[in-house]
């Protein structure tokens, strides 16, 4: 596989029961940049998340057909282990969700999940997180205390901390925005082209301007197919699709 | 501003409410006040009577017509009252230097230290006995009266109780009851933890067949479960073991009998279904997106259910075990059938190896009453007794409660963000 | 959800409908946005442009009555014109502002507004020529010789305003042949001044005293060959609207090539 493409599908459908969610997606995710994956509502798009890190497994009836490849791992080979799956493939979901235990320990849940017990490396790999989504100074004095005390913006990066914490390959992020006021959320954006440097995003939107600014690839998806792929100046000056067009500009009924 | 809908419901609602916190007020007031009674010191009555004769003892009842009064118990205890029609009486008196002389079996006897000594009074006694303790009731003042009361009171909690179960403390009841509860505690809660882990995490037929078989439980009488535990853990569970283990005990049986651990058993099986339901709903209440972050950081189903989820319902925890134990302390019936006896010989804990004795017998502080109320040869000792039994199994059970309450608020505090 | 029914009940409508006027006219779908209040906002862009051209071109007209017809009233209409025309340049421009910076345009709405914005600039200066052409008419306004060279910088002038209508109803249609049919006239139009060119050289050296009304005849020339560069000009950004490619600079023969 390319050394430059993260992770890709190759013909990936989805169904929920009997109904079909994603249809023949075949999607190269390129690395260590952002990817947006944009479309209208019930397109799949949170769906086609799930299925990357094998949260679908979770749903009682769904039913998974097509290739995932991660680096070069293959998601349903018989022998790659679930969790260590989930630890590359990192998600955030759209309303922040800490666990009710002290910060410091939510950052370092996954952390302990990996084995490691000494308090001193725990700290240190915690200050990182916490420092690479700029929440460490605001924190430091209250490591201790209770995560559900932080405001909504804070919350989310600290989900995102204890996100990287665990070192992912691929973050992807369920449109983090849509839980945040607009100054957090042009702030959590700035923090997204940092992490863009050590790992891969892939973001999920409905909101056209932020996948605009903040990607720099796109894919749109209509109805559990994708539609179009590329890089998001060309797509959204010029796309290639009439469907991609329509939405883009609006004109979506 | 006419009335609006719900106006009169209201008061309807509050009433209800203030009749149900007044009746259960009331219920613990006349516990306490009739319990405490029994232990206020009663004065010395001296009648003289038409006839000539003299009476010399306590006024245990009196109304309209009559008066009881217990006079010297000089053969057995509870067997010397008097009952004096009110015309009989020419008039009473109680003198100051009237003496009652309490032996260590609960009999109490009656003099005036005018015209005999203690020593003589004791010496009435017809059966050998121990002197425990002269008191001048008459020539006592308020202060001193109330030491006297707190005495018996602090008796009643910290001594075991005579022969005759009429008088002394119940401290062995008290040691078994809170033991028993404990005992208990500790089969319900992995067990009711257990299932409704079970119950939470697969969602098949048969997890519906199961919860619906746990609300049927939870309906069933207690008694029957006493007669559950009396053939399958008494008869059939015990008498296996003995067979195998204690054979050459037999036939005096060591486990084929009532004892703490099938009764701990019973009623572990009895507060089973109360747990369950309070754990199950409070796992149900977690944020499926807790569950979710967790899988998504690389746990595995167990991990998330060990680290979070329930630790995240710590509170439903306690609330189950609070319920448990105060369903569990007032099932006495079936612990009638399965190891309650009105006088233990020893207690289930001491300091022999290995400290606890889990096929001994035991006392229990609701059988307490029954036996104090209904069973006892003395009505008018057994029941304030009861009374007194009964208040003091309220106030464990309630501080049992509070206790559970208190550390649930403490870990709500913790968690109080999942309570939206 | 009412767009979405309009979705659900117009498409059927459109496979029955004649495909090709409906279409050509509005190839780009501009009149559907979800958004009224934008597409009321473009379709007013798109209105004013046009009128700014027909001004536009109403000025060469004139312009051309000046010289060629020696219709000297038309010098007046010219300069109230011109102001009719910068104030429209300054609203159209100030309008896409506001688009951009509500609206934040994608696609084609973008590609749209960036094209008006250039388009603004190269038809005022189509304006400001035919003003140059009017008052260097207004000069030889006296001048009775040259009678044949006139009737030249007529057939130049004609050709120079068919482009700019060829260009105008290009925008208007979003007609690409058209468009490509206006950058190829831009050839002939060169090939006519050209060859006016050589003539009025040549005159001038016939006879000197009148280099400076020859002279004046070829500034006139130019500028109608300026015009017609503007209006070749006009018809990229057209193209550039339709297609999303900047043909400019690559030449006529790739700007006609089908879009990759």
């Amino acid at each position: 596989m390319h050394a430059d493409v993260a992770l890709r599908t190759e013909s990936l459908c989805l169904w929920y029961g009997a109904r079909q969610v994603l249809h023949e997606i075949s999607l190269s995710i390129p690395a260590l940049r952002i990817t947006a994956l944009v479309g209208p509502s019930g397109c799949g798009k949170s769906s086609l998340l799930r299925c990357l890190n094998r949260l679908n497994d979770e749903i009682a009836d769904s039913r998974t057909t097509g290739r995932i490849r991660i680096g070069e791992i293959d998601a349903h080979a018989k022998d790659t282990l679930v969790h260590d799956l989930r630890r590359r493939v990192g998600i955030v979901f759209q309303r922040p969700n800490p666990f009710p235990l002290s910060i410091h320990d939510n950052v370092a849940y996954g952390l302990r999940l990996l084995g490691i017990r000494r308090r001193s490396e725990l700290d240190d790999r915690v200050e990182a997180a916490l420092k690479a989504v700029a929440l460490w100074n605001e924190v430091v004095s209250r490591l201790d205390e209770s995560a559900l005390d932080l405001s909504i913006g804070q919350q989310q990066r600290l989900v995102v901390a204890r996100a990287i914490a665990v070192e992912p390959d691929i973050l992807m992020l369920d449109e983090p925005g849509s839980a945040l006021d607009p100054v957090s959320t042009l702030r959590f954006e700035e923090l997204l082209h940092e992490l863009a440097r050590r790992h891969t995003i892939v973001l999920v939107t409905h909101n056209m301007q932020q996948a605009a600014r903040v990607s720099d690839f796109t894919a749109f998806l209509h109805q559990g197919r994708l539609v179009e792929f590329g890089a998001t100046d060309a797509l959204f000056t010029n796309p290639r699709e009439r469907q991609t067009e329509d939405f883009i500009t609006g004109r979506y009924g | 501003m006419g009335r609006r809908e719900g106006d009169g419901k209201i008061w309807l609602l509050a009433g209800a409410t203030a009749t149900g916190l007044g009746v259960l007020l009331c219920l613990i007031g006349w516990l306490a006040i009739a319990g405490l009674g029994a232990f206020w010191p009663l004065s010395v009555t001296e009648m003289q009577l038409r006839n000539g004769s003299a009476l010399l003892g306590e006024i245990v009842f009196e109304d309209s017509g009559v008066i009881a009064l217990r006079t010297s118990e000089i053969d057995r205890i509870g067997v010397a009252y008097r009952r004096v029609p009110r015309i009989d009486i020419v008039s009473q008196s109680q003198p100051a230097d009237a003496i009652t002389v309490v032996l260590d079996d609960g009999r109490r006897l009656f003099g005036r230290e005018s015209t005999t000594s203690a020593a003589r009074v004791f010496a009435l006694a017809s059966r050998p006995a121990l002197e425990r303790e002269v008191q001048h009731v008459n020539a006592l003042d308020r202060l001193a009266r109330m030491r006297l009361f707190f005495g018996n009171v602090g008796r009643f909690l910290a001594t075991p109780p005579t022969a005759s179960n009429l008088d002394g403390g119940v401290l062995p009841a008290l040691i078994d009851t809170v033991v028993l509860v404990l005992l208990m505690s500790m089969i319900v809660m992995p067990l009711g933890i257990a299932t409704a882990i079970h119950l939470h995490e697969q969602r098949s037929r048969s997890t519906r067949f199961v919860r619906s078989a746990i609300t049927t439980l939870a309906g069933i009488p207690s008694i029957v479960y006493g007669v559950l535990g009396l053939g399958l853990f008494v008869h059939g569970v015990g008498g296996s073991i003995d067979q195998w283990f204690y054979a050459d005990r037999l036939p005096v049986p060591t486990f084929a009998t009532g004892g703490l651990l099938w009764a701990s058993l019973t009623l572990a099986l009895l507060t089973v279904p109360v747990v369950v339901v309070s754990v199950e709903e409070g796992l149900a209440r977690i944020p499926a997106g807790l569950r979710d972050g967790s899988l998504a950081l690389g746990a595995t189903r167990e991990e998330t259910l060990w680290r979070l989820l329930l630790p995240a319902a710590r509170p439903a925890l306690l609330t189950g075990l609070v319920l448990a134990i105060a369903r569990a302390a007032g099932a006495v019936a079936p612990m009638m059938l399965v190891g309650v006896v009105k006088l233990a010989p020893t207690l289930p804990i001491d300091g022999d190896f290995p400290f606890l004795h889990p096929s001994r017998q035991f006392m229990h502080l609701g059988f307490g009453i029954y036996d104090a109320a209904l069973a006892s040869s003395d009505a008018i000792r057994g029941v304030p007794r009861a009374y007194a039994c009964a208040a003091l199994l309220v106030a464990v059970v309630v501080a049992l409660n509070l206790s559970a309450i208190l550390l649930r608020h403490r870990l709500r505090e913790r968690y109080r963000a999942l309570e939206y | 959800m009412i767009s979405g029914l309009h979705v659900l009940f117009a498409r059927p409508l459109l496979l029955t409908l004649p495909i090709p006027n409906l279409q050509a006219m509005d190839r780009l779908h501009l009149s559907q946005h979800i958004s009224r209040q934008f597409n009321n906002e473009i379709e007013d862009v798109r209105r004013q442009v046009l009128a700014m051209g027909g001004l536009v071109e109403e000025q060469i007209a004139a312009a051309m009555h000046v010289l060629i017809e020696r219709d000297a009233g038309a010098g007046a209409q010219i300069r109230e014109r011109e102001q009719q025309v910068n104030a429209a340049e300054l609203a159209i421009d100030e309008q896409c502002a506001f688009i951009l910076a509500r609206r934040q345009p994608a696609a084609s709405d973008l590609r749209l507004v960036l094209a008006v914005m250039k388009m603004l600039g190269d038809l005022e200066r189509i304006g400001d020529e035919a003003k140059r052409i009017a008052r260097i008419g207004e000069r030889l306004l006296d001048d009775e010789g040259g009678v044949d060279v006139t009737a030249s910088l007529g057939d130049l002038g004609r050709c120079s305003r068919d482009m700019l209508r060829g260009a105008l109803d290009a925008f208007a249609r979003l007609d690409e042949h058209l468009a490509l049919d206006v950058m190829k006239r831009d050839r002939k139009l060169d090939a006519l001044y050209k060859e006016l060119n050589a003539t009025l050289v040549a005159r001038m050296q016939q006879k000197p005293e009148q280099i400076p009304v020859e002279l004046d005849r070829l500034w006139c020339a130019r500028s109608f060959e300026r015009i017609g560069d503007r209006c070749k000009n006009l018809c990229e950004f057209v193209l550039y609207l339709l297609r999303g490619k900047d043909v400019r600079h690559s030449g006529l023969a790739k700007a006609g090539e089908s879009p990759a």
